[in-house]
């Protein structure tokens, strides 16, 4: 499943509840506040999802940020996770809800 | 009759309208000849960061309109360390010239005040 992360970690919780319930295959796309998910150590240590041991490839594409967003707040992928987060544009967003049988808002 | 106000920016720039809106309060009252301060306070900092491309979402640019900001002798703009640091921003990375204090002066900075508003 895609979530999609709407709000900054650090004024909401829902990307926290997020994590909590959150299976080891889900998709995320971090959009509008969610984009400052990646100034968030919180998220980017986080196991569940950079779990570098086993499905590194299989985590590939799995976590997307919308590039309009990103690009808007003047942020960047961090260099530390340049392999792991992908930009994406609003096509590639389609795409990606196609792709999963569900699709759930976190605002 | 001239008072020293803080205006806190406590949300990041483009989510929401309350940085913008935040932004017209200190313009109108700087016409008034207000002596405003800014404190920008949490989410508030993301509002600092350079190379913010707006255009991208069709938004005005909201750092562009706080670097107006000098013009009407509004200078004395604040960020806590504490605020950057959590968010992985270096003073490098802001945009405009800010001065950076501690969380534990922010409770004095608004005892200077006559009064507060929080956006």
């Amino acid at each position: 499943m895609l979530h999609l992360i709407q709000k900054s970690p650090f004024q909401s919780q829902c990307l926290n509840e997020c994590l909590k319930i959150a299976g080891a295959n889900d998709s995320f796309l971090l959009m509008l506040d969610g984009v400052y998910a990646l100034q968030w150590p919180d998220f980017l240590n986080n196991k569940l999802i950079f779990n570098d041991s086993e499905n590194t490839d299989k985590r590939l594409q799995k976590i997307t940020v919308l590039e309009d967003d990103l690009l808007a707040r003047g942020l960047v992928i961090p260099e530390t996770h340049k392999d792991s987060i992908v930009a994406i544009n609003y096509t590639q967003f389609v795409e990606l809800t196609l792709n999963n049988s569900k699709t759930l808002s976190w605002f | 009759m001239t008072k020293n106000i803080l205006v806190i920016q406590r949300t990041a720039p483009y989510g929401s309208s309350l940085g913008r809106e935040g932004l017209d309060y200190v313009l109108t009252s700087a016409a008034y000849d207000q002596n405003i301060s800014l404190l920008f306070l949490g989410d508030g900092a993301f509002q600092l960061l350079s190379n913010q491309q707006s255009k991208h979402i069709n938004l005005k640019n909201q750092l562009s309109a706080l670097e107006v900001l000098p013009l009407y002798d509004i200078e004395n703009l604040y960020v806590t360390q504490e605020d950057l640091s959590e968010r992985n921003l270096s003073q490098s990375q802001l945009g405009i010239k800010v001065i950076v204090i501690k969380r534990a002066d922010v409770h004095n900075l608004i005892e200077q005040q006559d009064h507060v508003v929080g956006f």
